[in-house]
């Protein structure tokens, strides 16, 4: 036989690959912490003349308790104790810039203006994230062993800590590596006595995915593979935390001037820019943002093996 | 007669040029970006560890990252009030150049050291190495004896060496989680845990030992 009509002899009317009819994302975290009530939002620097918001913490509210006082004899003042916590606020950005080109053939629509302004919001919220999980190191308070795979005891190590330093930890969140939920889940296969019973130890049992995932004794868990190497060890350095341990500051940009093309979302700002001689366009996304430690009592570093 | 050159017929110089035919995108490892940063030690974060058999009682250090917006780095990258608010509360920052070429790994001063990945730069100290394993990824390795007599040799030098109550919080947090262990069901996994939380008791009871003994031996001293 010959003269066949096979696919390998016919270059001029078939393609080597079409694209899908849709794209897929990478394998990546997409699981942030901006806007969790954990982390106190302090304020926004705009029009206070300066890029630093410091937070007063005062004693009120029962930290001094009245003392007995003979009758007849005179009280005395007692001051309020106070402290402060700064929290700087910085440019955060990211930038893309597509050709025309690019723009003609592409038949996915991620790179309208509407989804590059969507990945930098989301690119802002990753940011956040990445910010909150770097000041996890700086708790003072630290359980867990170097090397050694995270646990139960860890976890109630690390509420203990907390509770003996007077916090509320109903509500408290822990913000863990992947690695480290996974392990605490080992660790839980293996508890008996009254822990195996728990409804939350069963729930722990289950998958997770990135974020929320799920609570334990009454703290949440938050899953988020931007908590960072020790950098000096092979641990893992996340940590659990109370309301008012951490904080974030913005500054809420104005419209900016010079450019027609800008949308505002909150606290992030897009712009887009042209560059006609070379066909380009860019995409500017922009935050003013900072994160700090509020109260270092409110929060316990937990550092395990990776 | 030559013919007369004319304009066009004139002797233009090109330079010999290799055909490119592109190349692999980017060479550069995947790897986590983590931005450049200082060490310090808190006054009540320490551990215990054993180098050459002996239990010694070494700070856990922290990073301070120099980042614009964390922990009040500003945005030109001055980490000076950062710094500043460490130190209010008793942290020491450790200085680059406590770190000599002979106490790293590589044989190079300082503690700060930095790789370019496709996704940004990690910054890591210098006792911790990237390789490649066989599937291009990046692995880490870890020269933990290097680190911890580095950060041994930090105490009493630049760190004063931590207070006796440190100690016997640590020995009482192991001892509450021995508690609970024992209150377990006997199993493999439970004797093992067992086993290494009265291992680190008594590890953290020999630096105890022989701070006591230093403590002694100073008070006897001034007393002298």
């Amino acid at each position: 036989m010959a003269n066949e009509i096979l696919y390998s002899g016919a270059g001029d009317y078939t393609l080597a690959a079409a694209l899908a009819q849709e794209i897929q994302l990478v394998l990546a975290d997409r699981a942030w912490l901006w806007q969790h009530p954990a982390i106190v939002g302090v304020g926004d620097v705009s029009g206070l003349g300066s890029s630093v918001i410091k937070t007063p913490i005062l004693s009120l509210m029962g930290v001094n308790q009245m003392a007995a006082v003979a009758e007849g004899s005179p009280t005395s003042n007692t001051d309020i104790t106070d402290t402060s916590a700064s929290i700087t606020v910085a440019r955060q950005a990211l930038q893309r810039q597509k050709s025309d080109l690019i723009g003609i053939v592409n038949q996915y629509g991620h790179l309208a203006p509407d989804a590059l302004a969507m990945d930098m919001m989301a690119a802002f919220e990753a940011r956040f994230t990445a910010m909150i999980t770097a000041l996890l190191d700086g708790f003072s308070s630290t359980v867990g062993t170097s090397g050694v795979d995270m646990s139960f005891d860890d976890w109630v190590d690390a509420i203990t800590t907390l509770e003996i330093a007077g916090n509320s930890v109903q509500n408290a969140l822990a913000v863990l590596h992947p690695r480290q939920v996974s392990d605490l889940r080992q660790s839980l296969i293996a508890a008996g006595g009254p822990v195996q019973w728990r409804d939350d130890v069963a729930g722990q049992l289950n998958a997770s995915n990135p974020g929320f995932a799920g609570q334990l004794l009454g703290v949440d868990i938050f899953r988020s593979s931007l908590v960072p190497l020790d950098g000096g060890s092979d641990n893992r350095v996340g940590g659990m935390f109370c309301r008012g341990a951490l904080g974030y500051a913005l500054g809420t940009p104005k419209p900016p001037l010079g450019t027609a093309d800008w949308i505002i979302s909150g606290p992030l700002m897009v712009e887009f820019e042209r560059d006609a001689a070379y066909s380009y366009t860019k995409v500017v996304g922009n935050v003013f943002c900072g994160v700090g430690e509020l109260q270092d009592a409110m929060g316990v570093e937990i550092a395990t093996d990776a | 007669m030559p013919v007369p050159q004319t304009a066009t017929s004139q002797t233009l110089a090109s330079e010999p040029v290799r055909p490119s035919v592109g190349g692999p995108r980017s060479a550069l490892p995947v790897v986590e970006p983590f931005p450049g940063f200082l060490l310090y030690a808190q006054p009540l974060a320490w551990e215990v560890v054993e180098i050459d058999g002996e239990a010694v009682a070494v700070p856990i250090l922290s990073r301070l990252p120099l980042s614009p917006g964390v922990g009040g780095v500003t945005s030109h990258g001055d980490a000076s009030v950062a710094v500043a608010q460490k130190q209010a509360r008793g942290c020491i920052v450790i200085r680059d150049e406590w770190v000599t070429a002979e106490e790293t790994a590589d044989g190079h001063p300082g503690y700060l050291r930095r790789l370019t990945g496709r996704n940004g730069e990690q910054h890591h100290t210098a006792w911790t190495r990237p390789e490649l394993n066989a599937a291009g990824h990046v692995v880490w390795s870890h020269d933990a004896d290097g680190y911890n007599r580095w950060r041994a040799s930090l105490v009493g030098k630049h760190i004063p060496a931590p207070d006796a109550r440190v100690l016997g919080d640590m020995a009482d947090m192991v001892r509450t989680r021995l508690d609970r262990i024992a209150g377990r069901p006997t199993t493999p996994g439970n004797e093992a845990q067992l086993g290494a939380g009265k291992a680190r008791l008594e590890v953290i009871g020999r630096v105890g030992k022989a701070a006591a003994k230093v403590a002694t031996k100073a008070v006897k001293a001034g007393a002298a």
